[in-house]
């Protein structure tokens, strides 16, 4: 733990110490700016709310990622799981009757966002399990195929009105919102914890979880321990999938209410960092988020003094940071245990 | 290095480089006019696009200039999806808040309506507004929608006019009924000067990159010039860059759309449809400072002058004078009603 | 040709005749000269990454921050050009850009010791922003640079075009044929037999001999870059005796 704490505190410093570095050139003082940047994220209940909107997409991709990870598979294609989750739901959220009641109308749009991630993904994994094709290659061009699908459809079926956006879901399959000042944060926050804790349980507590984390600590040790390393394979990345793809419902059920081209778009791609930021720790995977969440909307509400892309590049500095440091931190105690202790 | 150590070397760091902002950064001065206060968010393209985007961004800074009112913008990018930029704006408070909050593009449509209810107290404009189906007036709403096809019969009467080869060209953005606007009229306009006259159309795509591809609109354009066509007509945002380096190429005429675009290209940009979303822009802006502003759409055309083409020192020797006299004639018949521009 | 490469090539052929079928415009707007120019300069950047990608994958890494010098080359291709109104120069430019991706690649990785996929992602992400911002500290736009000099539309007077072309023989070449080529494959499939042999000391630098790459637009790099990255006394030992053919 104390590793870990030191690992943070090294990355944190460094990064506030390259975000200055940049604030200094483009000339504002870094103390206004880091001052700022805190006191409308933490004090205006909007900004607040708007963290927590954007770090739901990213926890649920995060943990996505993080998920797959542990099963030695690199899931690159959270991005597209997303997209067909959001095509599915929103499809789906718009075909049913009006009347629809809540306690129908949540759960069916939630499994078919959660169903079409994890289709796409169990796809990656099933050829990865039968055919060996590797899970990155084609789970990055599954991004490309889900994306060009989504839009040929929304050109040919669901775009109305001569815009980008489709039909609006049925009312009963919203999620309410939970305030705070007009922001997009929503009820999609408590599936994220409920999916967050539910992992945390399937990966400390069960013998499924045990059997992931052997596969992906060495495959051919699993295999000789009696674990169905090709299963393994298909399940973990059928969960990963269904994990990025509920990621629509915060988007789709929660904030648009309607398919839109590029919903979520690099939600996907952040989701790695929060994976590898959390350390594939689900609740690792919660605290990235919401730094990424925060820089996101503390970036646009500086956005006068400084411009947004410093933060947009701030949230790569800090990968990097924790990168680096994790590893220093390491080698440095194993060096001399009593000085670091 | 010890961990102890470099903690202790990066927390001096950064009092270092706080101490030096702290010291040396002069304290940006408080923007200047406690009068209103204007947002801005800007369409894929950003505010330097040459086109449709800048005309905007030259609004906010002539209502700054102007009428003393302070200014704001973003540019969303893929990082900052435009909605929740627009919603960053609308949110302000306090100090901070904002008197009109302008989405620039039609693709704010939808989220200017909910924001709209949303936030009640806070004044909206869309430009290029499309009411979304069922969706009544809201009181703090403006839709500012132009009558482009219009200015593009224009540009394509001129177009017709000058054709050497009886072929010119149009390259659209997105494939959208807004775009559509543009090359229907354009049509018409060719048609009615030179009926025999042949138009080639084609889209860059269908989905809003389509608007800043300029690699694709030169390939477009190219394949236009390659059949013949001797003048093209672009309404593509940034896209058009593309065409006006395939005119450079070729030396061959291309027609501008939403500013003046002859600088780009002073070789080759015979005359340009603009489109003045600057001067609508400052009209709202007095309307907010007037308190008169009142939510609905506003049609603007070549009646109201924010529609035109243009004809200056700088194009006469692209744009022959008797083309320019009667284009000009047309557009009278045009104010008059005389000539019904078709736009669909 | 196995059975299963027919049956593939077959479907490929069946797919390109079914789109020609169902649209007819295209077919001949595919058989034009034109459309061939196209496809070769759309080509060449992906040819030049690909082959970057392919040194690294032989020396047994998957270099996930191909975006990254993509992204970073480009901006420094288009900055140098416009500043110094030659497009021969920007070439340079975006070759040391992505040379110097790697190197902040190599001193993360090597000297630090983290997690190469974890580098590669952030520094993606780092480029995302990272080029918008100096786009905006620089000309004060967000999306574009201001039009810098090129090399034109005529694809055989384009030098990046001949360099991809050069590239994809060369290449191929190095890696079966030279010294550094058997090195570096060694590092991909046996790295402790390079151990073994006394050309690197650790497994690691596999990572030394994979990142030489740099890619920009003009992507002009491979060979022995590992020299001028080099950052950890392994990696510069591993880079000497590597580019010592």
């Amino acid at each position: 733990m104390k590793r870990e704490l030191q690992a943070a505190a090294i990355a944190v410093l460094a990064s506030l110490a390259v975000g200055s570095v940049l604030m200094l050139v483009v000339g504002v003082s870094p103390v206004r700016v880091w001052g700022t940047m805190v006191e409308r994220t933490f004090t205006d209940e909007y900004n607040l709310g708007q963290m927590l909107f954007a770090a739901t997409s990213l926890a649920l991709c995060g943990l996505a990622v993080a998920l797959a990870l542990e099963a030695g598979l690199f899931n690159i294609g959270a991005e597209g799981q997303l997209a067909a989750g959001v095509l599915a739901c929103s499809t789906l959220g718009a075909a049913l009757p009006a009347g629809t009641p809540a306690p129908i109308a949540i759960p069916v749009c939630l499994a078919a966002a959660a169903g079409a991630g994890g289709l796409v993904a169990g796809g990656v994994g099933l050829l990865k399990a039968t055919r060996g094709a590797h899970e990155v290659i084609s789970s990055i061009m599954l991004n490309f195929v889900v994306a060009g699908v989504s839009l040929w459809l929304g050109n040919e079926l669901l775009f109305v009105g001569g815009a980008t956006t489709g039909a609006p879901i049925a009312p009963g399959a919203e999620l309410p919102h939970l305030g705070l000042g007009g922001s997009s944060v929503n009820a999609a926050l408590a599936i994220t914890l409920a999916a967050a804790a539910a992992v945390w349980w399937l990966r400390d507590r069960t013998t499924w979880g045990e059997a992931w984390r052997a596969v992906g600590r060495d495959p051919a040790a699993a295999r000789s321990a009696g674990i169905s390393v090709e299963r393994v394979q298909v399940l973990a990345m059928t969960a990963s999938g269904a994990l990025a793809g509920l990621a629509a419902a915060n988007l789709v059920m929660g904030y648009k209410h309607a398919f839109e081209d590029g919903l979520g778009r690099n939600t996907g791609f952040l989701g790695i960092s929060a994976a590898l930021l959390g350390r594939s720790h689900p609740a690792g995977v919660i605290i990235a988020a919401l730094l990424l969440g925060f820089l996101q909307a503390g970036g646009l509400a500086v956005a006068e003094l400084v411009p947004k892309e410093l933060t947009e590049m701030l949230q790569g500095v800090v990968v990097l940071a924790v990168a680096a440091s994790v590893p220093f931190v390491a080698r440095a105690r194993a060096r001399a245990p009593k000085e670091a202790a | 290095m010890s961990v102890r150590r470099l903690l202790i070397l990066l927390v001096a760091i950064n009092a270092a480089l706080f101490a030096g902002g702290w010291l040396f950064v002069p304290a940006p001065a408080p923007k200047a006019g406690a009068g209103v206060r204007v947002g801005i968010v800007f369409d894929v393209g950003g505010k330097n696009d040459k086109s449709f985007n800048e005309q905007a961004y030259n609004g906010l800074r002539l209502a700054e200039r102007e009428l003393g009112v302070v200014g704001t913008f973003i540019e969303p990018t893929e990082g900052v999806p435009r909605e929740t930029a627009l919603r960053a704006l609308a949110a302000r408070t306090g100090d901070d808040k904002l008197d009109l909050v302008v989405g620039v593009g039609w693709v704010f449509s939808s989220d200017l309506e909910r924001l709209a209810q949303l936030f009640p107290d806070v004044n909206f404009a869309g430009v290029d507004y499309a009411p979304s189906s069922g969706a009544g007036t809201l009181p703090n709403l403006v839709g500012l929608r132009f009558r482009e096809h219009e200015g593009s019969f224009l540009v394509g009467a001129a177009a017709g006019l000058a054709t050497h080869t009886k072929v010119v060209g149009f390259v659209g953005g997105m494939q959208i009924p807004l775009i559509k606007k543009f090359e229907v009229g354009y049509r018409a306009g060719v048609a009615h000067v030179c009926p025999d006259c042949r138009v080639l159309a084609a889209y860059a795509g269908s989905d809003p990159r389509a608007f800043s591809n300029p690699p694709l609109g030169q390939q477009l354009a190219g394949a236009m010039y390659d059949d013949d066509a001797d003048i093209i007509y672009h309404a593509s945002g940034k896209t058009g860059d593309g065409v006006f380096a395939a005119a450079r190429r070729r030396g061959q005429r291309a027609i501008g759309v939403d500013s003046d675009q002859f600088a780009i290209a002073p070789c080759c940009v015979m005359t340009s449809m603009v489109k003045r979303v600057d001067l609508a822009i400052v009209d709202l802006v007095r309307e907010v400072i007037a308190k008169k502003f009142r939510g609905g759409m506003r049609e603007l055309g070549l009646a109201e002058q924010r529609v035109g083409f243009v004809a200056d020192e700088h194009n006469r020797l692209l744009l022959p004078p008797a083309v320019v006299n009667k284009v000009r004639a047309l557009s009278d018949e045009i104010i008059a009603g005389k000539i019904q521009v078709p736009w669909q | 040709m196995s059975r299963d490469r027919i049956f593939g090539l077959g479907a490929a052929v069946a797919v390109v005749a079914l789109t020609f079928a169902l649209e007819p415009k295209l077919a001949r707007g595919v058989l034009s000269l034109a459309f061939v120019q196209a496809t070769l300069v759309t080509a060449v950047p992906y040819v030049l990454a690909a082959l970057g990608g392919a040194i690294t994958e032989r020396a047994g890494v998957i270099d996930l921050a191909l975006e990254a010098k993509l992204l970073f080359g480009a901006f420094a291709a288009a900055a140098v050009a416009y500043a110094t109104d030659s497009a021969y120069l920007g070439v340079a430019g975006g070759a040391l850009a992505g040379m110097a991706i790697a190197a902040l690649q190599l001193g993360c990785a090597l000297r630090l010791g983290a997690d190469q996929v974890i580098v590669g992602v952030a520094l993606n992400l780092l480029a995302l922003g990272g080029t918008r911002f100096l786009l905006q500290a620089l000309f004060g736009e967000g999306a574009n640079s201001p039009p810098c000099p090129g090399f034109g539309d005529a694809i055989l007077a384009n030098p990046i075009v001949w360099i991809a072309v050069l590239a994809s023989i060369g290449v191929p070449i190095a890696v079966a044929r030279t010294r550094w080529g058997l090195r570096l494959r060694a590092a991909g499939d046996r790295p402790d037999a390079l151990v073994a042999v006394g050309v690197a000391r650790r497994p690691r630098p596999r990572f030394a001999a994979g990142s030489p790459a740099a890619r920009s637009p003009a992507r002009a790099a491979r060979s022995c870059r590992c020299r001028s990255t080099a950052s950890s006394p392994t990696c510069r030992r591993a880079a000497a005796t590597s580019c010592s053919r």
